[in-house]
């Protein structure tokens, strides 16, 4: 067992106040049968005449509300914990159904397709026809940021053959579907850069196994899960909506520790 | 009955004036018209709607039933009645409204049912409409005006009053309220269908309200007053799709939406009507199973049926549909409103190639129909004569405590003569239904 101590904070500056700011975020983790999270604490700015409140969606991910009435140009918010990290590879609940169905961004196209028709695994189980799939990705993409951004679609950064963690979590879900395997994707906080990460959980049997495709391999006892959902689509770590002109610069930091 | 109702031409212009109209595209432009106003209205037997309305109240209840299960226990998918993939590859399955029970349960409060009656007299179903069905404000408005130009008419014709349909309508909404006000929110008067948002907000004693109206905190949804304070709602007619209904949970590109309302919603808070994710029941390709849902769930066989109806992902179906297809009609599940509607009668040999592969190719994507020869209904022309045209029935169905289908309804009929399609968008007419009150 690891334990860890996370920190997650974003800060948004805008050119001209906005008002009316209502968002919505998926950064408090929630305990599951491989991470316990101890003392999440949270921290938004601006607070004054501000509401905060907890709320959960229907994919199980402990949603932070709020609504800032009042003009302001900074808005800022802080989520830090303690996590217990077993070094199990799988994670308590069952896979539902709806996890082996295409989503929005994890829709195969022609060229998933022709990849999927070429790489078709060999193994029998489902975990193991999936970490098939990972290594043969793993194979034909090139990591390289900048070339996608957080909207691009699993076909369109398999033509691409490059991309970030969040393209190889899409390609490879949209492998594991075609597969008839249930999968989803994941962000949440690894190693001890100051960036968030994506990774996948792929089901086999009544069990999710945490599987990380960007780096081809199961994923290790410094990841923290955030949130989850069919893609990125349905979790985004923040969202958000206001009345104003300018749209924010945002600058985000965060880091993992052993302790 | 022959044109009862006198002074049409001067309803018509009173309806023109209360802004009585739909929006229709036509190539790729939104146009708004006028919806004209036919006087001779359809008239249903007692009987016939007794038989009528004990059918639509068992189809609406395990409409409602089907919806509580697919987004909870899914049994109907466990013990394969319903294909899973018929439910999670349809667009209306919202899975952010998974696991969450609406108030009470109830999920189709206001459903819409399309009908049309053969020409034998058998009533078929043509398709289920949970999402928010329109139009019951049209033959209220309509009954309204001809009482006051024919009075004489309806102290004679044994006609059962229509204004009730307000009174169902705020027993319902009270019935889910969560605590707090009613209100019915409206996209905005620049919305094709603004009449009937104000027109029921008037008479129910709703408040109309726009999204900039309201707002969410501690998943509470509230109405803003002009002194800064704030009143509680407890149920929401909403009369904007769910893609639109919460930036922060579907389109983050909605600017009509209230955002954090489907926190209120799963908080338990707020009813929303109708419940958003409706439309895993009122897809074309579920509309097949319905008859199955209602022996299913209420162990009864249906009263109303369907149009015979192909599903060509099963072998059997795609044959008879390949085989058959120049006598049927195709409808692609995902579209509404007349659209996706083609005819295999229509087709060159060509065309009927085409269709046949894409129909193999995409089976999950079409249903073919049996086109039924259904009954044509008098209109009065422009020039005075009388010309038959193809006409529908929506019949509106409310559930609350009970459920219960108003006495009335809106008849649509087709523009051309020889056209079967007969929905408002694809610009029609429309008739007042008289349910007669003794044989």
């Amino acid at each position: 067992m690891k334990r860890l101590r996370f920190e997650y904070s974003a800060r948004l500056e805008f050119a001209e106040s906005v008002s009316e700011h209502c968002f919505t975020l998926r950064c408090l983790p929630v305990s599951d049968g491989r991470q316990l999270i101890r003392e999440p604490q949270y921290e938004i700015f601006p607070l004054e005449n501000s509401k905060i409140w907890l709320s959960r969606d229907s994919f199980g991910n402990t949603l932070l509300c709020g609504r800032i009435p009042d003009p302001h140009n900074i808005f800022s918010f802080h989520v830090s914990g303690k996590a217990e990290i077993i070094n199990t590879r799988d994670i308590s609940g069952f896979p539902a159904a709806i996890y082996g169905y295409s989503s929005p961004l994890a829709k195969p196209g022609d060229f998933i397709r022709k990849f999927y028709s070429e790489n078709t695994p060999t193994a029998e189980l489902p975990i193991d026809r999936a970490m098939e799939l990972c290594n043969a990705l793993y194979n034909s993409m090139k990591y390289e940021k900048g070339v996608t951004n957080v909207h691009t679609a699993a076909e369109d950064a398999l033509k691409l053959g490059a991309g970030v963690c969040q393209d190889y979590a899409h390609i490879f879900l949209a492998l594991c579907r075609l597969d008839g395997i249930r999968c989803r994707y994941v962000s949440g906080l690894a190693f001890e850069s100051g960036e968030t990460h994506a990774w996948t959980e792929v089901g086999s049997g009544s069990r999710w196994y945490g599987v990380d495709p960007a780096n081809n391999r199961f994923i290790g006892e410094n990841y923290i899960k955030l949130c989850h959902g069919r893609d990125y689509s349905d979790c985004p770590i923040e969202c958000g909506i206001y009345l104003g002109n300018s749209s924010g610069v945002q600058t985000v930091t965060s880091s993992v520790a052993e302790f | 009955m022959n044109t009862p109702v006198a002074n049409s031409k001067e309803i018509n212009e009173l309806l023109a004036r209360y802004g009585v109209k739909f929006g229709i595209y036509k190539n790729g432009n939104f146009h708004e018209q006028l919806f004209p106003f036919d006087a001779i209205p359809r008239v249903i037997s007692a009987s016939d709607f007794s038989e009528l309305e004990k059918g639509l109240i068992q189809r609406v209840d395990a409409l409602n039933m089907f919806l509580r299960d697919v987004y909870s226990d899914k049994k109907i998918i466990a013990d394969g009645v319903v294909p899973e993939d018929f439910v999670y590859s349809s667009t209306g399955f919202l899975q952010q409204c998974d696991g969450v029970l609406p108030p009470k349960g109830i999920y189709s409060h206001i459903s819409g049912i399309d009908l049309v009656q053969a020409k034998d007299g058998v009533w078929y179903i043509l398709e289920d409409n949970l999402r928010i069905p329109s139009g019951a404000s049209y033959p209220l408005i309509a009954r309204e005006l001809c009482r006051m130009t024919s009075p004489d008419v309806f102290r004679e014709a044994k006609v059962r009053d229509n204004r009730n349909y307000i009174a169902l309508l705020r027993e319902t909404m009270n019935y889910v309220n969560c605590g707090g006000i009613n209100v019915i929110l409206t996209p905005g008067r620049y919305n094709a269908a603004y009449f009937e948002h104000s027109y029921f907000a008037e008479k129910t004693g709703a408040a109309l309200v726009q999204n900039s109206d309201l707002f969410v905190e501690d998943n509470i949804l509230y109405l803003k007053d002009y002194q800064n304070g704030k009143t509680r709602v407890g149920a929401v007619y909403r009369r904007i799709s769910d893609e639109y209904l919460d930036p922060l949970t579907f389109l983050p590109e909605s600017l009509i939406g209230i955002p954090h309302i489907m926190d209120a919603y799963r908080a338990g808070n707020v009813a929303l009507i109708n419940a958003p994710g409706n439309g895993a029941a009122d897809d074309k390709g579920i509309y097949y199973f319905v008859p199955k849902m209602i022996e299913y769930y209420l162990g009864e066989k249906a009263i109303l049926k369907n149009a015979p109806t192909y599903l060509p992902f099963y072998e059997n179906d795609r044959k008879y549909v390949l085989d058959n297809l120049e006598k049927l009609v195709i409808k692609d599940v995902s579209e509404a409103g007349g659209y996706g509607v083609v005819f295999g009668s229509d087709m060159t040999k060509e065309q009927l190639a085409d269709w046949r592969k894409l129909i193999t190719e995409q089976s999950r994507r079409f249903i073919a129909q049996e086109v039924i020869d259904f009954i044509d209904l008098p209109i009065t022309d422009e020039q005075g004569n009388t010309t038959l045209h193809k006409a529908d029935l929506r019949a509106f169905v409310l559930s609350g405590e009970t459920t219960r289908v108003w006495c009335s309804g809106l008849t649509r009929f087709s523009r051309n003569v020889d056209s079967f399609v007969v929905n408002s968008s694809q610009g029609g007419g429309f008739k007042d239904t008289w349910v007669l009150s003794q044989e």
